[in-house]
Parts: structure tokens; sequence; C-alpha cells
């Protein structure tokens, strides 16, 4: 066990936060999206998805533009190409955590039962 | 299944702490496809013009008929330019599709379109004089079988149905697409129904309500089709968005 947690693969910790994954994962469906339909979406305040577009942005992941349409600024966002990888990379490591997990949960003797009231059948993490 | 991620930090809607990856990627390409009220003005043109054509009497529905066309066409091509676009713009925000880089199949579809277009273009009167004949015996032959020997019931729009159902069914289906089958399995039952009471009860043909549905059911599908992707749009996204200068 302590062997199978010495292997098993960190995620991005910028792409794992839920609010930066949410908005990725919106765009690698798209070509671009706009601030309004990120924002509902995603359902993160104004500041908020603000500050994550920024820090996606300083990272490298995505491509922001501005553009006056109507006397009204429109913010538009892409995936950039690092993005796109970076993205299918995470997803790659989560699906070999899962992979891992399920492995774990199968070696497992079945009908074990609980052997102390104070003991969890599952192992602490 | 929602990814089991917490937020860790603040949103504005506490409740929803889970990422669902699927339902994030469904919804963008919903709105990212053509929309579901062009779909709606389709289908209402479509349900205007066939039941229009249908045997009405004379006199009342005549001026009834030409108001009928003046209301349609005067607010189709406004409504697909302008009022539609702007309404989603507002409402939902935008979304560019994807686009698909071309594959070798996607070509091989391209050069056989075409080739099929060359192929009608110059051959298409001797190819119509001797499918024709087919075609209308073979749909001679379906009526028949569903004892409709003047070919009165449509059975497009229950076809239409049949083929979407059929489409959509995967081993393994995410919640939103089940809730679309059931959808479809409903759309389908319901037009099937139309063509049904037709042939149990062949007197229903005469019923006026039942003209109105045979014919006019081709826009109606288009519509409750289109209905139902505008509302899983309303439904998925929030109407309420904060002030600002972005908007």
């Amino acid at each position: 066990m302590n062997d199978q947690h010495n292997i098993v693969p960190s995620p991005n910790r910028l792409i794992h936060e839920p609010a930066r994954l949410a908005i990725l994962t919106v765009l690698s469906s798209c070509a671009s999206a706009d601030f309004v339909f990120l924002q509902k979406i995603t359902r993160l305040s104004k500041g908020n998805l603000s500050v994550q577009l920024t820090n996606l942005e300083q990272a490298g992941l995505v491509i922001i533009q501005k553009e006056i349409v109507d006397k009204k600024t429109r913010t538009t966002v892409s995936l950039s190409k690092r993005g796109i990888s970076e993205l299918a990379d995470y997803w790659k490591t989560m699906d070999q955590i899962r992979a891992l997990m399920a492995q774990e949960r199968k070696h497992r003797a079945p009908g074990r039962t609980v052997a102390h009231p104070g003991l969890s059948p599952e192992p602490a993490i | 299944m929602p990814f089991p991620l917490t937020l860790e930090q603040k949103t504005d809607s506490p409740a929803d702490r889970e990422v669902d990856p699927e339902r994030l990627k469904y919804v963008t390409r919903l709105l990212g496809s053509p929309s579901g009220l062009n779909m709606v003005l389709l289908g209402t043109f479509l349900f205007v013009a066939d039941v229009i054509f249908l045997d009405w009497p004379s006199g009342w529905w005549t001026p009834l008929e030409a108001l009928a066309w003046l209301v349609v066409l005067g607010t189709f091509l406004p409504a697909y330019e302008r009022w539609i676009p702007e309404h989603y713009q507002q409402r939902f925000g935008s979304v560019q599709a994807a686009r698909k880089p071309w594959s070798k199949w996607d070509a091989l579809f391209f050069l056989a379109l075409l080739l099929a277009f060359l192929a009608l273009l110059f051959l298409g009167q001797p190819i119509a004089h001797h499918l024709g004949p087919v075609a209308s015996s073979f749909l001679g032959h379906l009526h028949m079988m569903i004892s409709d020997p003047s070919r009165q019931i449509n059975l497009g729009p229950s076809v239409l149905w049949v083929v979407l159902f059929c489409g959509s069914l995967r081993w393994h289906m995410r919640s939103v697409e089940l809730q679309r089958l059931y959808f479809l399995l409903a759309g389908m039952i319901g037009f099937t129904s139309i063509v049904s009471l037709a042939i149990w009860h062949p007197d229903a043909k005469q019923l006026a309500p039942w003209k109105i549905l045979n014919a006019g059911g081709l826009g109606l599908s288009f519509i409750a089709l289109g209905l139902y992707d505008y509302i899983i749009l309303v439904r998925s996204l929030p109407k309420k968005v904060a002030e600002g200068d972005d908007e």
C-alpha cells in the first residue's frame, strides 16, 4: 500500500481547483466562450471569475480577447495550445488515479468485517 | 456522475459544490449548435404553411390565411436575423462551436456528396424516370400496410421521431442524454398515436383537429425539438448576471 501511494500521480494543482476546472472544461468543448456564458455556466461571481481567468491567462492556459461591441466590452476566452495539452494530461492523470483506486478496491478481501468497533474497513488516507 | 471535487473558494451558489464535466460540456455544445428558438421559428413556418394548404372552406378562411402569411413572413426574417440572436446573447451569452479538424471520413463524405450532386445534375431526369415509380410504389405499399389507401396519413413526423430516438440510443448514457431519450420517446409515442388513431378509427380523419395535427406534424415536431433545447438552456443557465461593464 505504501508503495502504491508512492507511485500515485499528482494532478496539476492549477487545473485541479474546481472553479478553474469548470472554466477549462467549458472551453475544451468550444472554440471560444464569452464572459457572460462562463459566468452563467460556472455560477461564479463576476470578481471570482475575473480572478480565475487572470490566473489561467498568466499560466498560459487561456487566451483572453476584449473587443468593443455596441459600445460595450465583450470578453472572449479560448483555450491556448498549452491549455489543451495540459487539460488532456490532467484528465489522463485523473483516469490513472481512478484506475489505481479501482484496483485497490478489487484487492481488498470480500466480506471483510470490521475487526474493532473503532476501526473503519476503509484505510485512512 | 458528478466529479468528486469540492470547491475551496466561495461561490455565489454555495450549493453547487461539485464540477460535473459532462453537464458542462453538454450545455456548452448545446449553445454552440443552431439555436432551439430558430428551430421553433422554422417549425412555426412549416406548421402554418402545411395547415394553410389544407382543404378549408372558403369565405372566412381566405382573409385569415392572408393574415397568417403576412404575420409569418413579416416576422420570420427579423426574428431569425436579430431578435433571436440578441435574446440568446443577453440571456445565455455566446459560444463559438469547436471546429472539428477534417478527417478522411469527412473528406470521403464530402466527395460522395459532390459526386451525387453531379450525378443528379446530369442524370437527374433519367434517374427520376426510373426511381419515381419505384418510390411511389414503395410509399403506396407502406400506406396499404397501415390501411390508408388514399394516403391521407402523414408518416413523415412519426418516421422522424423514430429515427431520432433510435439514433440517440447508446450503451452507456449519461443523465442529460437519458433525459433527451425520454423526451424523444414521448415525441415518438405522441406522433405515432396520431397515425394509430387514424388506423383504428378511420372516421377521425374527417375531424379538423386530426387534420391539423396530421398536416402540421413536421412543423410541430420542429417546434417541440427546438423548445426542448431552449428549455434545457434556460434551466441550466441562471438568468441573473452580476452588473458590470462586461455585459
